[in-house]
């Protein structure tokens, strides 16, 4: 990227003196509040320690163990169905922003933005019930409807079974737009000159030409980030599975963030449990920066 | 001149425009479906949510509401002040970090930046401990300075990497021109970037008041006075005084919802007022 | 540069306006009305049930402590909280207002922490300094905290006197007496006791019983007044349920796992480690060494298989077959709906459910509680038949938080407060309002409650083993690979390899660090100085015998785990 005309002009020391003046208090707080308090995690992940007693020196104990560790081995292989999921999960919010940013009424646009964001007061509490009362096999919304369908044949254990249950998680997420993301897109696409639509709309350009040529392109940056975020949910998360399944039936549902945290919590191997999170971490940055830079080429090709 | 714009961009079928709201009302419907059963529960007692969870019948319970908001009132102007501040320490100190990273050209951007960046994928079960000690070293306990903080440092990296997208994004002229006639880097951060990024700010503010408002864990061990804690220990003690009422808790939940519905209205006109600005460009 | 400078002073004013926000924070928000700030005496000054024998109409009078005149404060952290249905709390308020109202310069303030954030709260308060006088806490979390140094040991305060007890030693006046602390004592490093037993029973056996449909038992041709009692009975029991399209049993992915394979495993391998050990650590004081001869059997691999496993672990298997379709994917929280929905003829629950069970099922349908039916050798020739004694120990109840022992006057009034709340007058008011057991000898037990006992003539087994070597285990590894046994995912042999070995690894850590220069060598230390001290303060005779007995049992189990522990 080239410096812009009026910052080449400066010295390096100038630029420095600018560039930290304005990343300096983010930078600040997030090493002092964020940083300096996960090192404590991060040194424990080199120690075995139960919480109280004095830690013991393992080196690289910890990892040796996790590469042998079959629990841990699913757990990865559970998580990459999740982030596979995640990922194509993806494309239903990109369509909504863009079927929502074509809508012309900014009035009612405006309305329609509000709903969106109105699912974000409903506590997780609330969704965890409302699935529960729907997934449930003997009482639950689905296979009562089945039966009254006249199918009782095909009625499902759902979260109780190992075959169904990821699925089951996945589709936890329906109709999967999510208001963050977008909002994000939106924004992408409203910043962006009408006149660009305009010359689109001379060319004669239909509304699925238009999406696939004009604004999917358009919200490549948005998407990138999207991704990044919908990675490191999909990798570090675990909420779900602790309160609906616990990972089961058997480690049908476990994931390496829930494992990290029965490590800590119901096994007190606090080392252990910082070895995992450490090594979810370098992962999650690998893959990252792999999709970042697969964006980059794919871009500049 | 947007109006004559999109007056211009009229199609011929009124059909395709009822499609594309069609479209977003069933998103809408499946995504409100949520916040509809919600409201439904609060009004309902032990027994009918067992018994009848999907139903719609009276007697509605209405007195889960007054009950509820017992627990929940005295505490809300404490979450106000926690979410206020919070907010608005993160969205200042992350629009000022996103705009230098996404506009300005200075040695070690990329080593900072990645800093931040990689923060985002460390998970942070086990730093409740190692956070305390430090809050309480630092001589802040039992003030609202541990909360923000905290917040301001732990849920920036995102939104930083957002703000940087944003800004980048934006034609380099538009700086350019406001350069050469002699503003500094600040007013062009104030006067160009912050217009612009208006719309990521108020999505940003929603994120980080939102969190701060259902914050529990945190508020709760660094404010030890009660009278000074937020609303979500009111909802504990709510639980714990009636276990299992899921009505009862879901009214107190609800009630705690209200002034969240009050900001999105305020955040979304921002978000359209950055639109407006958005199209000053070019 | 003007720019320059134009940027930096307009970062000056951000810095500034943060500032001001700050301190605009940091202002103090009154609010009025708190529901904990100051709590109030509970309106209705609770006199003890009429149906509870005996109960005196007011609260007994505390006799005033020795040392006057200073002002003392003491809280008191629970979870038992101050809104409506909480009797527990109630019961505590009238004994610390009986007991202000006779010491006039101690009073109390109640910390309430309801248990969602119970132990984060208490972790940061330790760590701050700031943490409660006295801290109600659940049985897993004494050891926690005992071993990390943070708990007053009350070995001295139980073996003195106590104002409010006729006899030698305050510890003579719990059920049972000293013996069943021979457990507490010998689950924490230092060999202490570090807690007042609360709301429970060591010399009863309360069990966590099913509660049951008597609709659907008449349903399937069951006599719902005679519910099974041994295993076979309860095997046939499950069967008709599950033949006449009812769900026998409501289980969950949680908690269940656990308690179904105690109520199953528990029935096993009574004494089953003496075997491996010297006379000397067995028999009546065997209980004293139970924790460390169950570690170091499984550290050196000797729980890995006994003949009673298969038994256990198929029965186990065989249960599992009554519980519902999917009970994988049901979280505790979903399972009790089962039952109250009439769908699930059992439930298995504790005794503090009861009146929110009563409450919610009303008259939907008629119901019952029975406990935890008996393997016999009818079912098992390794069955114990009997249900294991009376827990034998005491299990959870108030903590003191060791900085007290830096004011004396604060600790003498804490224990103080402590003796007035187990004397006999004083639990049985509280028992007649809170509707819960005692630990203390001679205490009414509320009839409400009565139902939760086992039979007394069953109730006798002993440091029964049992499945140890899958509960000790690694808790995030061996529910999950319950699971899979459970579902037929892999056989018994794999399961119990996999188990045993999670077991074994984490008692070769707990036995190794015990073995290290933190483990017994420096409790031993810490004992015998202790001991040193008491002579030289000229203490009781009493007290002295029993720090020379910590002492003693210290170096018996170290000696113990040298000479048994094979690396």
């Amino acid at each position: 990227m080239a410096a812009p005309r009026a910052a080449a002009r400066r010295r390096p020391l100038d630029q420095l003196l600018l560039g930290l003046a304005f990343v300096a208090p983010a930078l600040l707080l997030n090493l002092v509040f964020d940083w300096y308090p996960m090192f404590d995690g991060i040194y424990r992940s080199f120690y075995r320690w139960d919480g109280y007693s004095t830690a013991v020196w393992v080196g690289l104990g910890n990892f040796e163990r996790l590469l042998n560790d079959t629990v841990f081995r699913t757990a990865l292989w559970n998580m990459a169905f999740f982030l596979a999921a995640a990922i194509v999960l993806m494309f239903p919010t990109i369509v909504a922003s863009v079927v929502l940013f074509r809508i012309r009424h900014q009035r009612t646009q405006f309305v329609y933005r509000v709903l969106f964001c109105i699912p974000m007061v409903v506590p997780w509490l609330v969704i965890m019930l409302m699935w529960q009362f729907m997934y449930n096999p003997q009482y639950g919304l689905f296979n009562r409807l089945i039966e009254a369908l006249g199918m009782p044949d095909l009625t499902q254990t759902w979260l109780g079974d190992p075959d169904l249950v990821k699925w089951c998680l996945v589709f936890m997420g329906f109709p999967f737009v999510t208001t963050n993301a977008a909002l994000i897109y939106l924004g992408g696409l409203k910043s962006v000159s009408e006149s660009v639509w305009e010359a689109a709309a001379l060319d004669g350009a239909g509304p699925v030409q238009t999406f696939l040529y004009l604004e999917l392109p358009l919200i490549a940056g948005q998407f990138k980030l999207n991704l990044i975020g919908t990675i490191t949910a999909a990798m570090t998360g675990y909420g779900t599975q602790l309160i609906l399944t616990k990972g089961g039936p058997g480690f049908a549902s476990m994931v390496p963030g829930l494992y990290m945290y029965f490590s800590a919590f119901k096994s007190q191997k606090y080392g252990y449990a910082a070895s995992i999170g450490l090594t979810l971490f370098l992962m999650s940055l690998v893959i990252t920066l792999l999709s970042m830079r697969f964006f980059k080429d794919t871009e500049e090709a | 001149m947007a109006t004559q714009v999109q007056a211009r961009r009229q199609r011929p079928f009124p059909w395709a425009e009822a499609l594309k709201h069609a479209t977003i009302v069933l998103v809408c419907l499946a995504l409100l479906f949520p916040l509809f059963l919600m409201v439904m529960m609060s009004v309902k007692d032990k027994e009918q949510i067992v018994y009848e969870f999907f139903a719609i019948r009276p007697p509605f319970h209405l007195e889960n509401y007054t009950i509820a908001f017992g627990y929940i009132a005295p505490l809300i102007s404490n979450s106000v002040v926690l979410a206020v501040g919070s907010t608005l320490l993160t969205v200042s100190v992350t629009a000022l970090a996103g705009y230098a990273f996404g506009r300005l050209e200075f040695p070690l951007k990329n080593l900072l930046f990645g800093i931040l960046f990689a923060k985002m994928m460390l998970p942070g079960i086990m730093n409740l401990i190692p956070s305390f000690t430090l809050a309480w070293k630092l001589g802040i306990l039992d003030t609202p300075l541990p909360v923000i903080l905290f917040c301001a440092g732990t849920s920036q990296p995102f939104w930083v990497f957002v703000m940087r997208t944003f800004v980048a994004q934006q034609p380099r002229e538009l700086f350019e021109s406001m350069r050469i006639d002699g503003a500094s880097e600040f007013q062009n951060f104030r006067y160009l970037a912050v217009p612009l990024l208006r719309p990521m700010i108020a999505l940003m503010s929603i994120n980080v008041f939102v969190f701060v408002w259902n914050d529990y864990i945190w508020p709760l061990v660094t404010i030890q006075s009660f009278e000074k804690r937020p609303l979500t220990v009111g909802l504990a003690y709510l639980t714990q005084a009636n276990p299992g009422d899921y009505g009862m808790l879901t009214a107190g939940y609800v009630i705690a919802a209200l002034p969240l519905l009050v900001l999105f209205f305020i955040s979304m006109r921002q978000f359209i007022e950055g639109l407006t600005a958005g199209s000053i460009k070019l | 540069m003007s720019a320059l400078r134009a940027d930096l002073r307009s970062l000056a004013t951000m810095l500034l306006l943060v500032a001001t926000l700050a301190a605009c924070g940091g202002a103090p928000a009154t609010v009025p009305d708190a529901p904990t700030a100051a709590p109030e005496a509970p309106t209705a000054a609770p006199t003890a049930a009429p149906e509870a024998p005996a109960a005196p109409t007011a609260a007994p009078e505390a006799p005033t402590a020795a040392p006057e005149a200073q002002p003392i404060t003491i809280r008191i952290m629970t979870w038992h909280g101050p809104d409506g249905n909480t009797a527990y709390y109630e019961g505590y308020k009238t004994l610390t207002d009986a007991y202000t109202a006779a010491n006039p310069n101690v009073t109390f303030e109640f910390v309430y922490q309801p248990l969602d954030g119970y132990k984060e709260l208490l972790d940061t308060q330790f760590v701050a300094g700031s943490a409660p006088e006295i801290i109600h806490m659940q049985p897993w979390m004494i050891n926690e905290y005992a071993n990390k140094g943070v708990l007053h040991n009350l070995n001295n305060a139980y073996n003195s006197t106590s104002p409010y007890v006729d006899g030698p030693a305050w510890i003579a006046s719990f059920a049972g007496g000293e013996d069943t602390f021979a457990g507490v004592r010998s689950s924490n490093k230092f060999g202490g006791i570090f807690f007042v037993p609360s709301d429970s029973s060591a010399v009863l056996s309360i069990g966590q019983p099913f509660y049951y449909n008597k609709d659907l038992f008449r349903q399937a041709g069951l006599d719902p007044e005679n519910p099974p009692q041994d295993w076979e009975q309860f095997r046939a029991a499950l069967a008709a349920l599950k033949d006449a399209g009812v769900i026998p049993i409501a289980a969950d992915n949680g908690r269940w796992i656990g308690w179904s394979l105690g109520q199953v495993g528990y029935q096993f391998g009574e004494r089953y480690v003496d075997q491996f050990y010297d006379a000397k650590f067995t028999g009546d004081r065997g209980l004293e060494f139970y924790w460390d001869k169950v570690y170091l059997a499984l550290a050196n691999g000797q729980l890995t298989d006994a003949e009673y496993y298969g038994d256990m672990l198929s029965l186990w298997k065989d249960y599992a077959q009554y519980w519902q379709e999917g009970w994988t994917g049901t979280s505790e929280a979903d399972a009790p709906n089962l039952f109250m929905t009439g769908q699930a003829a059992l439930l298995q629950s504790g005794f503090w459910d009861f009146q929110s069970y009563s409450a919610l099922i009303g008259d939907k349908f008629e119901w019952g509680v029975f406990p935890v039916p008996v393997i016999t050798s009818a079912t098992s020739s390794f069955g114990i038949g009997k249900y294991g004694a009376p827990a034998g120990t005491q299990d959870y109840g108030f903590t003191v938080n060791a900085a007290v022992e830096s004011d004396p006057a604060l600790a003498a009034a804490v224990i103080d407060f402590l003796q007035y709340m187990t004397s006999l007058e004083a639990q049985t008011t509280y028992v007649g309002i809170a509707k819960s057991f005692s630990p203390v000898v001679g205490v009414p037990i509320p009839d409400e409650i009565r139902g939760f006992i086992a039979p007394e003539a069953l109730a006798t087994a002993r440091e029964v083993v049992g499945p140890s070597f899958i509960e000790w285990g690694d808790g995030a590894i061996w529910p999950g690979l319950s699971q899979d046994f459970l579902l037929g995912n892999i056989d018994q042999a794999a399961y119990q390899a996999e188990v045993a070995a999670s077991s074994q690894e984490g008692a070769k850590a707990y036995v190794e660090s015990m073995l290290g220069p933190d483990g017994f060598q420096a409790s031993i230390a810490a004992a015998q100085q202790t001991l040193a001290d008491l002579q030289a303060e000229g203490a009781s005779e009493l007290m002295i015998a029993s720090q020379q007995r910590t002492v003693e049992n210290l170096q018996l189990r170290y000696e113990m785990m040298q000479t048994y522990y094979t690396p």
